[in-house]
């Protein structure tokens, strides 16, 4: 400020005193006029008393100046020769007007320089767009997860924790570039706080091998995390939450995360316990959903033939999952050297989840009808201990060692009561325990800056066995119980070798390697007056396999044809019954991926593909197995191949200009060679068993999303749409195979404000229809719509409260079968923005149960769960 | 009026010369640094000639804004695989702007800038620089010039010095620009500036303005739940005051 001041002060004593002024015209030899000649006035000194450049017309005028004696006019241009000429101001009121012919400068070359070392390491990221988040602390018990849903582009889904950008899951998300959490990054954006993150970049070609960068097929997206530059090396919260029940009990909501970070050291360690039905660990024990991590390692495990859950909910699990959950985990990685890094996860989860779920069965199978109830009141315990390590030893500037291994021990015991139509009660129990080895050797090679070679050696092994027993017996009645022992195994090899090469423009991946896969199963059914069923097999599966990724990219245009060549070999014997089946194929698989950019906001891609697939160990056993109260299993095995086709086609467009995000698939699947179902059924038992039969089944997907902000309404609207209709054929009850083919409905409209004013409304409405039908029966359907609204208060920066309501109809024609829910949330942060309150009331209409209707082709299932009672809870955060 | 007349008058002569295929005989490489809470280099050019001259600022694109959550400032770039061009005739920009993946050709006539020359001077590597201080469009400018060089231009929209720009610092250390090299070309440079929609700088800053109260709006309005709220604190810009004094 002084030194603008200061410079006014001059200008204005410039102004006042200065009165002289040259002009003139300077032309070159031919009379034409010079622009951009430098016309400086120097003193004897060499001081610039003024100057002025010529403009377009040759003509120069120079500001004003108060200076009297002898002085020099010094002429430049690069094309001409310089030119000086003395002149003579007398008094300070001079008007010289001056004019020039310059001579072109023979060569006009200047001197070529080139400053080093001036050029920093370029920071432009062309792959990167970067979401800032920074300086400020607060004490709101906001996780970085809310912020990331909000980023155009990404999308998030709450049940799995699952990120998409720009239409692609991505990778992992990365902490200040470090890959702490790999797949299970769930860990990090349902955890840490908000307050410790200044960025958030979404990356658009990721490598997670740094050599592999630029070199391998490229697509992968990540997200980065970039972490606030703190003065201390340790930050974290601590949230304490405690209430109470509508019974009583006390309700807890304690979480303490803690973020340490030095140069060779980056960790982060979380520990909570809740029993407000929060999921705070990358596990869902309560509907079993794979997250994206087990989804990638899902050839790896063995099946799991007895499943604790039986059916998924729609309802958030914050108001179905009664539970108990202490979840703990640690990630580090330390870098022991700048060669050397070691990185570990450790998790611990403890929890128990209650749930009391009626299933009602209204059956219509062949013209008969009858219902079947189940009452149960299930508890499930799960406890996993995990512990994870990664080496990454880089043996040369252009060579990485990587070793990988993770063991995992998980046991879940399942107690459950169950009424069966109302008059008979079971008691079962189930054990699972489930022990998991993976390890991976990865040696990767730079060959250029353009090429790369590696090598890889995997092994894993799964050990699943299971026991479920239940009270009374069901086979017969002088025993007392029933026991069911089933064991699945599975170990993996796989050899590989890959060859990376990247051109201009296009890339190409050839992979070389051999598997092994193999999986035992036995099982037993007995009693303690019989055995009644027994399974024993062996199943190899081994492929000698040639892969290979052409990458095009022309313009607008990326092309990707790929193939797989394989030979398999399938083998399975079953030890009990002297039945050995071999079968020995030369498979041929490729696909495409064409994708064209519309623009820098939109593009349109499609994929085509043709497999051959392996049946599922699953169907492999002969005799049956019991898995609830109701229901054996058996199969006829095959090893026959399924042929599957599948086409899609996706547009995504994200304009942010015009605030419009819009994406729109359609995916069609057709698949020849399935095991089909072979259903007997009735009050009290289900039979199912499954054969092999080279016919059909298809599926239909479709799905727009349209979200558009509208200036005239200061409002976003959302439309989602979701359609899919499924063929398939089954055996019920000694029926003849029969056609079947379901429709699923589910469209939402969406509406938020965005107002100036501290009042804000929301409002979703969800409509969904279904449609199950059998050829020559009549079709089972069922509609259903719930509406939420929420109601946003901000009367200032400290206070904020949320009034949510949810309705719900299962079933449109039931219309005194209906839900209503009401919550709320008032939440206020002092100035001092280490702490922050809050207060949730849940559940204020204290709704017990919950009911959801379904539709298969021979039932409709009324499907009713109780819930967390209302409750009251405080909480506090404390960052640090 | 007048002189409104001129400018429209000149500026119909800018929008014919669509073809922008000139040759250049000079060529400047500056460093750019731009420092808006994340500091960020880019490459950048001057390429030069008798009469026009050429800034490409490679791969930049920033979207300018700075997003307010409530306390925290919530910047969102956008990465552009378009160079940023201005080229300089007589004052008369064309320039190639974004707003979020838009791109403008944006035509933009500025004022002579006043530069108060100093007889400071420093060495910056073999050139022996005069200083400068000049204020465009609400940043005062420190820069160091050579009349060794006699090229009146610079990088970005900066020039009017009777010598190259060698270096170019803004008061509040968040726009530099360093030359890294310089040499003799014979290049023609062909920058297409068709099929793009062409609008004044005006027009270009009215409408940022609006696009970004929209996204903020979107932003906050576009999913369920908290109470994530989005603020606009202020653009970020090179230019912190917008408009020709001609205008207001």
């Amino acid at each position: 400020m002084k030194l603008i001041i200061n410079i006014l002060i001059f200008l204005f004593t410039l102004y006042t005193f200065s009165q002289s002024s040259i002009n003139g015209i300077v032309k070159d030899s031919t009379l034409r006029p010079i622009s951009y000649v430098n016309v400086v006035l120097k003193d004897s000194l060499d001081n610039i008393i003024t100057y002025a450049i010529t403009n377009d017309k040759g003509k120069y005028q120079t500001s004003t100046f108060n200076y009297v004696g002898n002085a020099f006019l010094h002429l430049s241009h690069i094309s001409y020769k310089k030119k000086t000429e003395s002149v003579l101001l007398i008094n300070s009121k001079s008007t010289l007007t001056m004019d020039f012919t310059m001579k072109e400068a023979d060569i006009t070359n200047l001197d070529e320089i080139v400053i080093k070392g001036n050029l920093r390491p370029y920071s432009k990221k062309k792959d990167t767009i970067s979401y800032n988040v920074s300086k400020y602390i607060n004490g709101s018990e906001r996780k970085i997860e809310e912020v990331i849903k909000k980023l155009p582009g990404i999308e998030l889904n709450e049940q799995s924790g699952e990120i998409t950008y720009k239409g692609k899951s991505i990778e992992t998300v990365t902490l200040d570039g470090d890959n702490l959490f790999g797949f299970n990054y769930s860990l990090g954006t349902k955890n840490i706080n908000i307050d410790l993150v200044e960025q958030i970049e979404a990356i658009d070609n990721y490598a997670e091998n740094p050599l592999l960068k630029d070199i391998e097929q490229g697509g992968k997206v990540s997200l980065n995390l970039k972490l606030k530059k703190g003065k201390v090396d340790v930050s974290g919260n601590l949230d304490f939450g405690s209430g109470w029940f509508n019974d009583g009990d006390q309700a807890f909501n304690i979480a303490s995360n803690i973020l340490g970070i030095t140069k060779t050291y980056k960790s982060f360690a979380t520990l909570t316990y809740n029993n407000t039905g929060i999921n705070k660990s990358p596990f869902d024990y309560f509907g079993y959903s794979f997250n994206a991590e087990q989804l990638k390692e899902r050839n790896y495990f063995a099946e799991k033939n007895i499943s604790e859950t039986r059916i998924s909910n729609i309802l958030e699990n914050n108001r179905i999952n009664i539970n108990n959950q202490f979840f703990g985990n640690y990630s580090a990685i330390f870098k022991l050297n700048p060669k050397l890094s070691i990185k570990t996860n450790l998790y611990y989860l403890q929890d128990r989840i209650n749930t009391n779920q009626i299933f009602q069965n209204d059956f219509i199978i062949n013209n008969d009808s009858f219902s079947t109830t189940d009452n149960t009141f299930i508890t499930k315990k799960p406890i996993q201990y995990r512990g994870d390590v990664e080496i990454k030893y880089n043996t040369s500037n252009t060579s990485l060692l990587e070793y990988n291994l993770r063991l995992r021990q998980e046991d879940i015991v399942t107690p459950t009561t169950v009424i069966q139509n109302q008059t008979s009660e079971f008691s079962t129990f189930l054990n699972t325990e489930d022990f998991y080895l993976k390890q991976d050797l990865v040696w990767t090679k730079k060959l250029s800056n353009k090429k790369a070679l590696q090598v890889s050696l995997f092994h894993s092994f799964n050990d699943l066995p299971q026991t479920f027993s239940i009270k009374p017996s069901l086979f017969d009645e002088d025993a007392s119980s029933d026991n069911q022992e089933s064991r699945f195994e599975k170990t993996y090899l796989e050899a590989k070798a890959t060859y990376l090469s990247s051109g201009k423009r296009d890339k190409y991946t050839f992979t070389f390697g051999g598997n092994f896969n193999y999986s035992p199963f036995i099982s037993r059914l007995f009693n303690i007056e019989e055995t009644t069923s027994v399974n024993n097999f062996d199943y190899t599966q081994s492929n000698i396999f040639n892969t290979g990724v052409y990458n095009f990219n022309r313009g607008k245009w990326q092309i990707s044809p790929s193939y797989s060549l394989r030979l398999l070999n399938q083998r399975l014997n079953q030890n009990i019954e002297p039945v050995e089946q071999l079968q020995n194929d030369f498979i041929i698989e490729p696909a495409f991926l064409i994708k064209y950019n519309l623009n820098t906001s939109s593009f349109l891609m499609t994929n085509i593909g043709f497999n051959q697939n392996t049946n599922s160990e699953q169907y492999f056993f002969l005799n049956q197995v019991l898995i609830d109260n109701r229901t054996t299993i058996k199969n006829t095995p095959s090893l026959e191949l399924q042929n599957s086709q599948r086409y899609s086609l996706l547009y995504f467009n994200n304009d942010l200009y015009n605030q419009l995000q819009l994406n729109a698939s359609i995916n069609y699947q057709i698949s020849n060679g399935n095991f089909f179902t072979n259903q007997n059924i009735n009050e009290n038992t289900t039979q199912l068993e499954y054969f092999f039969l080279p016919q059909d089944n298809s599926n239909w997907n479709i799905n727009t999303q349209i979200s558009k902000y509208i200036p005239f309404l200061n409002s976003t609207v959302k439309l989602t749409s979701n359609y899919s209709i499924s063929n398939f054929r089954n055996i019920v009850n000694n029926s003849n195979l029969r056609q079947n083919q379901s429709q699923f409905l589910s469209n939402s409209f969406f509406y938020k404000t965005a107002f100036k004013f501290p009042i804000n409304f929301e409002n979703t409405f969800i409509y969904q229809y279904s449609y199950s039908k059998s050829e020559n029966q009549s079709a089972f359907i069922n509609k259903s719509w719930q509406n939420k609204f929420k109601v946003i208060i901000k009367p200032n920066k400290k206070w904020f409260v949320v009034l949510s309501s949810d309705y719900y109809l299962p079933n449109t024609k039931l219309s005194d079968e209906q839900f209503f829910f009401l919550d709320a949330t008032l939440r206020h942060r002092p100035k001092s923005k280490k702490w922050g309150t809050s207060l949730t009331l849940s559940n204020i209409t204290n709704e017990i149960n919950f009911e959801q209707i379904r539709t298969s082709d021979i039932s409709t299932t009324i499907f009713r769960s109780n819930l967390l009672p209302r409750y009251i809870l405080l909480n506090l955060t404390w960052n640090f | 009026m007048k002189f409104k007349l001129q400018l429209v008058f000149l500026l119909s002569i800018i929008l014919n010369t669509n073809a922008q295929e000139i040759n250049y005989t000079v060529k400047v490489e500056y460093l750019t640094t731009i420092d808006w809470e994340v500091p960020k280099s880019y490459n950048s050019t001057l390429y030069l000639n008798d009469s026009t001259s050429l800034f490409i600022l490679k791969n930049t694109g920033e979207s300018k804004i700075n997003n307010n959550i409530e306390d925290k400032t919530f910047n969102l770039f956008i990465g552009s695989e378009i160079p940023n061009f201005y080229i300089n005739n007589n004052n008369h920009f064309i320039c190639s702007e974004q707003i979020f993946d838009k791109h403008f050709i944006v035509k933009d006539t500025i004022t002579k800038i006043k530069w108060k020359l100093s007889n400071e001077t420093k060495r910056i590597n073999k050139y022996l620089c005069k200083k400068a201080i000049g204020e465009f469009r609400g940043r005062t400018y420190n820069a160091w010039f050579t009349e060794e060089i006699p090229i009146n231009k610079g990088p970005w929209k900066l020039n009017g010095l009777p010598g190259l720009i060698i270096e170019v610092t803004d008061n509040l250390n968040e726009v530099k620009f360093e030359l890294s090299s310089l040499k003799n070309i014979n290049e023609t440079i062909d920058v297409d500036i068709k099929n793009k929609k062409q609008i004044s700088w005006e027009e270009y800053k009215i409408t940022e303005r609006k696009k970004i109260k929209a996204f903020r709006a979107f932003m906050e309005s576009s999913n369920s739940g908290n109470d994530v709220t989005v603020k606009i604190d202020s653009i970020k810009s090179i230019e912190k005051v917008y408009f020709n004094e001609i205008d207001y």
